[in-house]
C-alpha cells in the first residue's frame, strides 16, 4: 500500500519546527497585522524572538506531549528558510474535526505557495489525522485567506460580527469548513487538473 | 457578595463559593446528560477539589466566574462565565450551566444571561459577547435569543454524539444590539 508523500508537495516540504532558529522569522511577521493575525487568535502584537521562541516551545512541547496538538514548518524543498507553519491545536478526537491554523508569513511566499500549503494541510488532516472536518477561521479583512479557502471549495459558515479590531476599525471574524465528502471532490479535482 | 446591578426578578449572580459551591458542580457533573450538553470534550468525573484546584488557578486570569442563585431560597442552581477577553477587540465568551433538569425551562439561565450581559456592557466596556451552542440543545438556543443574541451561522456537522452529527451554532450579542433591546 502506498499513500501520497505527507511531507512534500510540488515546491515545499513540511518539517519540524525550530523554536530558536525559527523564532526569529516568525517574530518579523508579528510586524504585519494581517499576518499577525494569523499566528493565533485574539490581537497579536509584535513580539521579540525570545517572546516567539516561548511560544513556538511551548507549541512543539504541547504536540510532543497531548497528543491532540500538531504543528509542523513550511521549507522550500532543497532550502531551510522558513516560510510558513502549520498547526492543528485541540483536535478533537471524538468528534474528527480540527482548527486548521495555516500561516505563510511574506506576501511573495503567500502567492506562490499557498494554495500547495493548503493541499497539504488538507492531505494531513483527512488522509492522516483521518478528519471528517475542517474549520479554518480568518478575518473577514483578510482577503488572501477568503480567496484561498473559497477557491478551494470550503463553505462559509459562521460570521461573528465585529469580532475583531484591525487597524482603527471592527471587522468580522469568519468561519470555513470543509467535510470529509467535499474533501473528497477536492481531491479528485486536483488529480483531473 | 452581590451588587444590584447582578440582581434579578428570579436570580442573583454571585462569586463562587469554593468550598461549598463545587459539592453541587461534582454532583452536577454526574449527570452526563448536562456534561455532553455543556462540553464539546469527552465526558470526565472531577472530585470537588479537582474542581477546586483548576479554578483557582484560572479565576481572575481570563476567567471572571459566577454562581447563579435561585432567589427565595438562595439556592445554587448554575454558573455563569466570562472568558476569552480580547480587550482591543472588546469581546468575550460566555458560558453557562443549570445542573440540575429540574431547573431548567424556568428561565433562570436567560436572567443570567441578561444580567451577565448588562454586567459585561456596563461594567466591562464590553462591544461583544460570542457564544456557542449545539444544535442539540433547542432549549438554550432559544434562552438565547430571549436574551437579546444573534444567530451568526454555524459549523456543520462538527459534534459527534448520539450516534449522529450536529452542527455547532453561533451566536453574538454586540452593544448595539443590547443598546436596542432596552430601548
Amino acid at each position: 500500500m502506498s499513500g501520497q508523500p505527507l511531507y512534500y508537495g510540488k515546491t515545499l516540504r513540511l518539517t519540524a519546527l525550530e523554536a530558536e532558529k525559527d523564532a526569529p522569522v516568525v517574530a518579523g511577521w508579528t510586524y504585519e497585522p494581517e499576518t499577525a493575525s494569523r499566528l493565533r487568535e485574539g490581537t497579536v502584537n509584535p513580539m521579540t524572538p525570545y517572546e516567539v521562541r516561548r511560544i513556538l516551545e511551548g507549541w512543539i512541547k504541547d504536540a510532543e506531549d497531548n497528543g491532540r496538538d500538531f504543528v509542523f514548518g513550511f521549507r522550500p524543498i532543497g532550502e531551510e528558510r522558513l516560510v510558513g507553519f502549520l498547526r492543528f491545536a485541540h483536535v478533537q478526537w471524538v468528534h474528527g474535526a480540527a482548527i486548521v491554523n495555516l500561516v505563510i508569513g511574506e506576501e511573495r511566499d503567500w502567492e506562490a505557495t499557498a494554495r500547495e500549503a493548503l493541499e497539504m494541510a488538507l492531505n494531513y488532516a483527512f488522509d492522516e489525522l483521518n478528519l471528517f472536518r475542517v474549520t479554518m477561521r480568518f478575518s473577514e479583512n483578510d482577503l488572501a485567506a477568503c480567496r484561498l479557502v473559497q477557491q478551494a471549495n470550503f463553505t462559509l459558515e459562521v460570521r461573528q460580527r465585529q469580532a475583531l479590531y484591525r487597524s482603527g476599525r471592527y471587522v468580522d471574524r469568519l468561519s470555513f469548513g470543509m467535510l470529509r465528502p467535499e474533501w473528497e471532490v477536492f481531491r479528485i479535482q486536483e488529480v483531473m487538473a | 457578595m452581590t451588587t444590584p446591578a447582578l440582581t434579578g426578578a428570579l436570580v442573583r449572580l454571585t462569586t463562587l463559593d469554593l468550598e461549598k459551591d463545587l459539592e453541587e458542580w461534582a454532583r452536577w457533573m454526574q449527570d452526563s446528560e448536562y456534561q455532553r450538553t455543556l462540553d464539546m470534550g469527552p465526558s470526565l468525573l472531577f472530585t470537588p477539589a479537582a474542581i477546586r484546584a483548576w479554578m483557582e488557578k484560572e479565576i481572575g486570569k481570563d476567567l471572571c466566574m459566577f454562581s447563579i442563585r435561585e432567589i427565595t431560597e438562595d439556592r445554587l442552581v448554575g454558573f455563569i462565565d466570562l472568558s476569552g477577553f480580547d480587550w482591543p477587540a472588546r469581546s468575550c465568551w460566555v458560558g453557562i450551566g443549570i445542573g440540575d433538569p429540574r431547573d431548567r425551562g424556568r428561565g433562570f439561565g436567560t436572567e443570567a444571561m441578561r444580567l451577565a450581559a448588562r454586567y459585561a456592557f456596563e461594567q466591562l466596556n464590553l462591544n461583544r459577547i460570542n457564544l456557542n451552542v449545539f444544535e442539540f440543545n433547542p432549549g438554550a438556543v432559544r434562552s438565547y435569543e430571549k436574551a437579546g443574541f444573534v444567530h451568526e451561522g454555524r459549523e456543520r456537522a462538527v459534534l459527534n454524539r448520539y450516534g449522529r452529527r450536529w452542527d455547532m451554532l453561533f451566536m453574538g450579542l454586540l452593544r448595539q444590539d443590547w443598546e436596542q433591546q432596552r430601548t
